[in-house]
């Protein structure tokens, strides 16, 4: 009972999620909104000149935990804008590819000269396109939203003499309301429709009509059903693979459920293939599997006297069912369709009623045979695992 | 706790398997058992891990795990670059918290350095631990659905609701550091970013969020019928064991045994901050489960209490990052242990050498290697299926195991 | 028309109109789970990302055949065909109105139970085929899983047989648009045996909890885990069509299949079916799974001793009851 009672809350707590809103959005229609302080990508920006910023001092490319900074400082010269003397660059180049976005580059320039951005890169499909040369950072400065850190404002905000004023710690914490947990009602209605009884009458009719007929190719499909279960019959006997001769010994079992079929008796064609095919050989399959040492690889025939002994006990077994064929009464000129109109109450009626001895006789013997098999199985233990033979360390 | 090797094969033997420092060869000489390479290229190894199962059947019989398939020199890589260009780098060493890799090793540095760290920056530290616990205990919750009901199944329901919430943790950092994974917001002696305004109020919508998910998880996971059969008796890890192994974290605790170093061992804040030890008795994927739900509770209770009492001041008692090579230690070594999310964190750093600007040798304890060792003595005896769910809940993260 | 030819054409309908539900079938349950995981779920393909099944099926035909080496590759290649042909198979005997049954045998449920029963075939040959340990351990899973969870079955579906007096699924159904709805009256054989019959179905069609032979977090695909395009494809369009025909089966034989009113039958049955198919995928998408060996225990400890008890009450409902009670 706990277990129903468990599994009905969670059953509950996905429905209830599938009716809340969802957590994720379609990105490229949707974008999540970024924080102020997101960082991806680089810009080299303008001082408060005009002019780019960057002295090419260098202390980013050696800060750089991933080596992936290049800057190439330029001459000293005179600037065009302030007149003073200062330092350039040429170049500057940024491998995005290896970059671990850690922000010491920025965090470590006293100029502001490099910061940030909060919009990342296309990906692209060439290892080369995600370097950053100078062109596309400088561009990226104009174009893109600059993050919140860059280094003077970091460096001071980290200054340990320095004193700041705090935002008061604004204590906001929505509850939450708990839903109600019943499952949702369900109340099926239903209501009575026309019985159909013609349609099933006619179906059986037409069932009957088709079995009856003696034309040639039922007899065509009798010849090939037939000539299947002989064929894989002789496959399972002739296979080296242990698995492969299980599944032709399906085949031949399925062929003989559609026989069975063919002669009218669906019901037995059924049994036979849920037991035979669904079951038993089933079974063997898992016996083969749980007791073959070496799968795949089975035992080559090489003594003789297995095959002649298999073939005494297979020709002897066909004598016997052969004898007992011919042996009943009433088989010899009844044709296939005159069992045909036996019903499954007659089946019932028949083994729980004129046979049930034999019925009974036939369950003790199969009882038997699980126990049996239980106490066979059971002899195992103690197993080889439990005591080892030797110490080799 | 004397454990010897007698005590060990010992405890072996009294549950009746192989011992996991013998070849296979003493127990199954003929070759009989199915040998199964489980892992590195698997969807329930946890990145690339890898696992040498020998199978009765469906039971394990002996499991030989092998870890180095994410080894990526960090350690040696450390030795190269200076201290203060490393923190970045040791945020991938545990990629689900990279907040407690940056904690550990900038400790360490500071520890070496003899740097005070301010009481905000302290405070700030451990509301950012806290959090992360929050955001790793969800993930790690996920993924064991994950293990335990599939990617097509209710397991990967569970994940999604877990990153669902995750991500409002994730969000938070972002806030504050503007990054999402490369946080690299410890710098030695404080922290890089001071708390945006308003932040408090956002920590507080976000855990508010997550506590009130937190019995949804329960009833997909820790009360449900089916994940109680998958886990109760499964992978018991004993104490003694498990101490003699070196597990520790959310692992140990589930074995019963009560050790935090946050609360045996205080740094940052939590010398004011009390912090009850969450622990379960039973050692199985069902304490270790019900270990970091409690856990999930206390960080976020923690996490409250320190945006709450956020004292004022400076967030960095060192001077600010100018240059590479800007600190020094020309001798000393230092162990710092830090409880992050999968247990106890340590680094390890000798100073001096040829370049004072960089460490000497740095060694990293990670907790997740710990955790894995004790696989060749809690899997044999357990199904393919136990053993999916057992390495999950141990939570291992093979970028830390390996390095 | 001959029988031969009306059979046909109702057999290439039934296949034409099963494929296409399994479409939108398989659309609604990525939308559905999607949305118990807070995602969109398909938004791209088509309007409402309605034609996203057409798209899979487009990519997985285009995908390389592989074929592992040193597998069977007679059985190898087989075994999709075959889970194919069974799933589409036991449709044939589905009522889905008065006037539309494909094949309307008395031997209905008989017939079901032995093609569904043959299901294992294929998934035991792929297993064993593949070469791969992991296929192989699935197969071997799914061996175990089917041969027990057929008993359950077949007990659960004794219940309405047992109750109406017919082996035809279309007699079974006509019985309770006379009657009543198996699921509502008799309560006591009739509800717990639609809950039995609809966990040994989902353990038939290797759905979550008992999705043991695919396993993905443990076999990484179990006996699916080699194959490859348009070989995958059966074998994913086999499951879904296994399932589907399972909920029709569960709809026609506990909830009065084409009964209803106001509407046509047909529109009757199919509503039953999609909405036992959404149940299938709402409890897929909620709960974990079950370990094999625990699998076996409740299907022998507890699903087959209870199937026998309602097996038992059914007959005593049938012999004892006062005849306005049925």
């Amino acid at each position: 009972m706990g277990h129903i009672n468990d599994t009905l809350r969670a059953l509950w707590t996905t429905l209830r999620t599938a009716f809340r809103p969802t957590s994720t959005v379609q990105f490229p229609a949707v974008v999540r909104p970024r924080g102020e302080r997101y960082r991806v990508s680089f810009a080299l920006p303008d001082d408060e000149n005009g002019e780019m910023a960057c002295i090419g001092c260098l202390t980013c490319e050696r800060i750089c935990p991933s080596q992936v900074i290049k800057v190439k400082p330029g001459v000293k010269r005179e600037s065009p804008v302030t007149g003073k003397k200062r330092a350039y660059t040429d170049d500057f180049v940024i491998d995005l590819s290896a970059c671990i976005q850690c922000e010491l580059c920025v965090q470590v320039c006293n100029n502001d000269a490099i910061v940030m951005v909060r919009e990342a890169e296309q990906p692209m499909f060439e290892r080369e396109d995600l370097v950053l040369g100078f062109a596309r950072l400088r561009k990226n400065a104009t174009d893109r939203t600059r993050s919140w850190g860059h280094g003077t404002m970091l460096q001071e905000s980290q200054e340990p003499a320095k004193v700041e004023k705090k935002a008061p710690a604004v204590k906001a914490a929505p509850a939450v309301a708990a839903e109600p947990r019943q499952p949702a009602p369900r109340s099926p209605s239903r209501a009575a429709e026309p019985p159909e009884d013609g349609a099933r009458a006619r179906a059986r009719e037409g069932a009957r009509a088709r079995r009856g007929g003696t034309d040639v190719s039922a007899t065509l499909a009798f010849g090939v059903v037939a000539a299947c279960a002989l064929l894989s019959a002789v496959f399972v006997v002739r296979a080296v693979d242990l698995i492969r001769a299980v599944l032709w010994l399906g085949i031949t079992l399925i062929a003989t459920a559609a026989l069975y079929a063919m002669l009218g008796a669906s019901f037995l064609a059924g049994v036979q293939l849920l037991l035979y095919v669904g079951g038993v050989m089933t079974l063997m399959v898992f016996g083969v599997m749980i007791t073959r040492r070496h799968e795949g690889i089975a035992p080559t025939a090489t003594d003789t006297v297995r095959p002649v002994r298999g073939a005494v006990v297979a020709a002897s077994l066909f004598g016997l069912v052969a004898a007992a064929i011919v042996n009943t009464d009433g088989l010899d000129d009844a044709p296939a369709r005159a069992l045909a109109p036996l019903t499954l109450a007659d089946l019932g009626r028949s083994i729980l009623v004129e046979h049930v001895l034999a019925f009974e006789a036939l369950s003790l013997l199969l009882l038997a045979a699980i126990i049996g098999a239980v106490v066979i199985a059971r002899r195992r233990d103690p197993g080889p695992l439990d005591e080892p033979t030797e110490a080799s360390r | 706790m004397e454990m010897t090797e007698a005590t060990l094969t010992m405890q072996s033997a009294k549950r009746g398997r192989v011992d996991p420092h013998r070849s296979m060869r003493a127990y199954d000489a003929d070759a009989d058992l199915m040998l199964l390479h489980f892992g590195p290229q698997h969807p329930s190894t946890h990145g690339v891990f890898r696992m040498d199962l020998h199978l009765d059947g469906e039971i394990i019989v002996k499991a030989t795990p092998y870890v180095g398939y994410l080894h990526r020199a960090v350690e040696k890589l450390c030795e190269r670059l200076t201290y203060v260009q490393q923190t970045p780098v040791v945020d991938k060493n545990d990629y689900v918290s990279p907040m407690t890799n940056e904690q550990a090793l900038t400790m360490a540095f500071e520890k070496l350095l003899g740097v005070e760290v301010p009481r905000r920056a302290r405070w700030m530290r451990t509301l950012f631990a806290e959090l992360q616990r929050v955001a790793s205990h969800l993930l790690w919750l996920g993924t064991f659905a994950l293990d335990l009901g599939g990617a097509l199944g209710g397991g990967s329901t569970l994940f999604l609701h877990c990153f669902r919430e995750r991500e409002l943790i994730l969000d938070l950092f972002e806030e504050v550091t503007g990054a999402r994974f490369h946080y690299n917001t410890h710098l030695i002696g404080g922290n890089r970013h001071d708390l945006p305004a308003g932040f408090a109020a956002k920590v507080h919508s976000a855990l508010a969020i997550v506590e009130s998910r937190i019995a949804e998880y329960e009833v997909l996971s820790l009360n449900n019928g089916i994940f109680q059969m998958r886990s109760r008796g499964v992978g018991v890890l004993d104490g003694e064991l498990a101490l003699e192994l070196g597990v520790t974290g959310p692992n140990l605790r589930a074995s019963g045994v009560d050790h935090d170093l946050r609360r045996d061992a205080p740094y940052g804040a939590y010398d004011e901050l009390a912090v009850n030890v969450v622990t379960a008795q039973g050692g199985d994927c069902y304490a270790r489960t019900q270990v970091r739900f409690g856990e999930l509770r206390e960080s976020i209770r923690l996490a409250r209490a320190a945006i709450d009492g956020m004292p004022e001041g400076p967030i960095c008692g060192h001077k600010p990052i100018r240059q590479p090579g800007q600190a020094k230690a020309t001798s000393g070594q230092v162990y710092v242990g830090i409880e992050t999310p999968r247990g106890e964190l340590g680094t390890f750093v000798i100073g001096g050498g040829d370049t004072p600007t960089c460490p000497y040798r740095l060694k990293i304890r990670p907790p997740s290697l710990h955790a894995l060792s004790a696989l060749p003595y809690i899997l044999p005896g357990a199904t393919v299926s136990d053993a999916v769910a057992i390495l999950g809940s141990l939570d291992p993260i093979m970028g830390e195991a390996d390095r | 028309m001959s029988a031969l030819g009306h059979g046909a054409l109702y057999g290439a309908v039934l296949i034409a109109v099963m494929l296409s539900t399994v479409a939108v079938g398989i659309w609604f349950e990525r939308k559905f789970a999607g949305r118990m995981q807070s995602r969109l779920g398909p938004t791209i393909v088509g309007p409402m990302g309605l034609l996203q099944p057409l798209a899979d099926v487009v990519k997985l035909l285009q995908k390389e055949d592989i074929i592992p080496a040193g597998a069977d590759r007679a059985l190898f290649n087989l075994a999709p065909v075959l889970a194919t042909i069974f799933s589409l198979g036991v449709a044939a005997v589905l009522p889905l109105s008065p006037h539309m049954i494909a094949a309307d045998l008395d031997i209905g449920v008989v017939y079901m139970l032995a093609v569904g029963g043959l299901m294992v075939v294929p998934t035991f040959m792929a297993g064993w085929a593949s070469n791969n340990k992991f296929a192989l351990l699935g197969g071997m899973r799914a061996v175990a899983q089917s041969i027990s969870y057929g008993v359950p079955l077949v007990l659960a579906v004794l219940v309405p047989v047992i109750l109406s007096g017919s082996l035809s699924l279309a007699g079974i159904v006509r019985w309770q648009s006379e009657h009543h709805w198996f699921a509502l009256w008799p309560v006591i054989p009739g509800l717990p045996a639609f809950a039995l019959y609809f966990m040994a179905m989902l353990a038939e069609a290797n759905r979550i909890p008992f999705d043991i032979p695919e396993a993905e977090s443990e076999l990484v695909a179990g006996v699916t885990t080699e194959y490859t395009g348009a070989k995958f494809t059966l074998f994913y369009l086999a499951e879904y069509v296994h399932t589907l025909v399972g909920s029709a089966i569960g709809a026609a034989l506990f909830f009065g299949g084409w009964d209803g009113p106001f509407a046509p039958g047909l529109h009757w049955m199919v509503a039953k079916t999609l909405a036992l198919f959404v149940v299938v995928y709402w409890v897929r998408w909620t709960l974990l799974r079950l370990r094999s060996d625990q699998l076996m225990e409740l299907c022998w400890k507890w699903l087959t001793p209870i199937g026998v008890a309602l097996v038992l009450i059914a007959a005593a409902w049938v012999q004892f009851a006062p005849q306005g009670a049925l």
